[in-house]
């Protein structure tokens, strides 16, 4: 099967003109043209089949926007390859364009000053969307995102999460096989990102849409998406599933448990040096209560034998890192300068 | 047939997001219109000491004016989102444009109408129909000069784009630049040959702004230029085109849209 895209070592360098200091150096930098190369994607290579829902993430400037505008044909690459349901965005856009929707959340916009209800009238005549199909959108639309109100409303007369709901409505008014949203849940309050991941979610399972969202809520991702891009700096860090993800990077499990009564120092000691045969670290955090750090995928059961066997258990309880602290322990790794470069 | 429709039904909705501003379209009617009768009363200035211009009598460049002044007023009526592409650019705000299913630069042109240019149309208008009566035109004038003046306001606007497409490189948010083809038509007010040769040249076979009044109406008003002059207007507009057309994609291509 064709897969609904593809990159192949795809990158995208920026050209800036090198500025000077100061005055002065403005001035200067009038008369030369010396400008510096800086690469936003590196040789990115990945592949999503056609329904897949895929999230995107990495820090500020690791270069997921840059991706999201090559694959929609309004960046041209500077280097490599890539394909969008067979065709390359940036010579193809304009036939591209009817089977793909768009969303930059950092700027929603519909183009016009115009009532919304207008606005969406205008795309369904740009987009020749077939009256059966635009029944359904436009009424899914309305309903899920709450648009009625906003309908009559002049575009220029909306708050943000307003224009971002408006926004995302027309951006998949004509079914579009593939859906990039950029950030669209970006500036949004809890209950209306919740309204938004709903109807992204009702979206892609009726049309059987393939989703690619670039967002800093990895709520996003976790409600949205089964498959997991982490950029780093242009490169590609991960690429699997979503439990893959925690398997990889979730290190640190715990086993947190709370006492009926404080144990002896000996009883500690004893059972320290048992659990630490098994590969879990202990730490008396308050007098009744312990935590058994871990490691080892599957060593949960047998660690807890152990604790239960060896003292008076009240209540116990498993934690696994959650996805946005092992997202936030990634970037810290990769920021600092020792360990330069992925992994 | 579908895409007409598609253009109409955009650049009616543009207008009509334009309407909105009412208070902005009459002072920028008024703008218009004071701006035309002072560059007139110049004329008649002008006209007071000169029985005539390079062999042209006051009315024959009345016409000129009023040509100029009509294909300025088109343009600005139906494509004058160029002036506003400079800070487009800078600001990434041709992303969207860039997604939808549309000849991107027609459709960038038509969605951002200027109301005011009615000023300048309806006086550019009636100075036309003015000198052509007082001139006594043929017929034949009275048919072709509509198409001159849509011909003038394409290649009018091709010259601008191609200004506004400097922005992709040399990316500032302003629209300075856009003056140059702006005063290059005005110079068109008069007769061509008042100019050094390499001016005159310049604005008939590069940017061809003599191409749609000055020349053809040379030679429906008796002057002595040749018939093949009637032709320039259309072959002017298409060259205005295909240019405009190769520097916006060529344009695109170093477009940047912004970091996020």
């Amino acid at each position: 099967m064709q897969p609904a895209l593809e990159t192949q070592r795809l990158s995208k360098t920026y050209r800036r003109r090198k500025r000077q200091p100061g005055l002065f150096g403005a001035v200067r930098s009038l008369f030369s043209s010396e400008s510096t190369d800086v690469p936003a994607v590196r040789e990115l290579s990945f592949r999503i089949e056609p329904g897949e829902r895929v999230g995107l993430i990495g820090e500020n400037g690791a270069g997921k926007s840059t991706t999201l505008k090559m694959l929609t044909g309004i960046l041209v690459p500077t280097a490599g390859t890539l394909s969008v349901l067979g065709r390359t965005p940036h010579k193809e856009r304009r036939q591209l364009s009817r089977d793909i929707g768009v969303v930059f959340g950092q700027r929603p916009q519909l183009l016009w000053d115009i009532p919304v209800r207008e606005t969406f009238s205008l795309l369904k005549t740009m987009y020749r969307i077939p009256e059966a199909v635009y029944a359904v959108t436009y009424h899914e639309a309305v309903r899920r995102l709450e648009l009625t109100p906003l309908l009559s409303v002049p575009v220029r007369q909306l708050s943000l999460g307003q224009r971002m709901r408006c926004d995302l409505a027309a951006a998949l008014l004509h079914a579009p096989r593939i859906a990039f949203l950029d950030e669209p849940t970006i500036g949004l309050d809890v209950s209306v990102k919740e309204q938004v991941r709903e109807f992204i979610v009702e979206m892609q399972a009726r049309f059987g849409t393939t989703l690619l969202i670039t967002t800093h809520d990895l709520k996003d991702i976790t409600e949205t998406c089964e498959r997991l891009l982490l950029l780093d700096r242009g490169e590609l860090l991960f690429d699997g599933s979503l439990p893959e993800f925690e398997r990889r990077f979730a290190s640190k499990r715990r086993i947190v448990v709370e006492l009926e009564k404080a144990i002896s120092e000996d009883a500690r000691v004893a059972l320290a040096a048992e659990l630490s045969a098994l590969g879990g670290a202990l730490r008396v955090t308050a007098p009744q209560h312990l935590t058994v750090e871990y490691e080892r995928e599957g060593a949960a059961p047998t660690l807890t034998q152990v604790v239960l066997s060896r003292v008076p258990v009240a209540d116990i309880v498993l934690e696994k890192a959650d996805i946005e602290s092992i997202v936030a322990g990634i970037y810290r790794r990769t920021a600092s300068p020792i360990e330069n470069g992925p992994g | 047939m579908e895409w007409i429709k598609l253009y109409f039904v955009a650049y009616r909705t543009a207008l009509q997001a334009k309407l909105e501003y009412r208070a902005d379209f009459w002072v920028g009617m008024l703008t218009s219109v004071l701006l035309q009768l002072a560059a007139l009363s110049f004329l008649v200035v002008i006209f007071k000491n000169a029985p005539s211009l390079n062999g042209w009598t006051g009315t024959e460049v009345v016409f000129l004016f009023g040509m100029t002044a009509a294909a300025l007023g088109t343009s600005e009526l139906f494509f004058n989102h160029i002036w506003m592409l400079p800070q487009y650019v800078v600001s990434g705000e041709l992303d969207r444009l860039l997604t939808y299913p549309v000849h991107s630069l027609p459709f960038f042109l038509i969605t951002r109408p200027e109301l005011h240019s009615f000023g300048n149309l309806v006086t550019g208008s009636l100075l036309v129909t003015g000198s052509l009566i007082q001139l006594g035109a043929p017929l034949v004038a009275w048919l072709l000069v509509p198409l001159w003046i849509v011909c003038g306001s394409i290649t009018y606007t091709s010259a601008l784009v191609v200004f506004g497409c400097l922005s992709f490189r040399l990316l500032g948010p302003y629209s300075h630049h856009l003056m140059v083809p702006h005063n290059l038509l005005q110079a068109t007010r008069y007769p061509l040959g008042i100019y050094p040769g390499w001016l005159a040249y310049l604005l008939v076979l590069v940017v061809p702004f003599g191409a749609f009044h000055y020349l053809p109406g040379g030679f429906v008003l008796g002057k002595s230029l040749a018939w093949w002059t009637v032709l320039a207007p259309p072959l002017a507009a298409g060259w205005g085109l295909v240019v405009a057309n190769y520097v916006w994609q060529r344009g695109l291509e170093f477009y940047e849209s912004t970091g996020s």
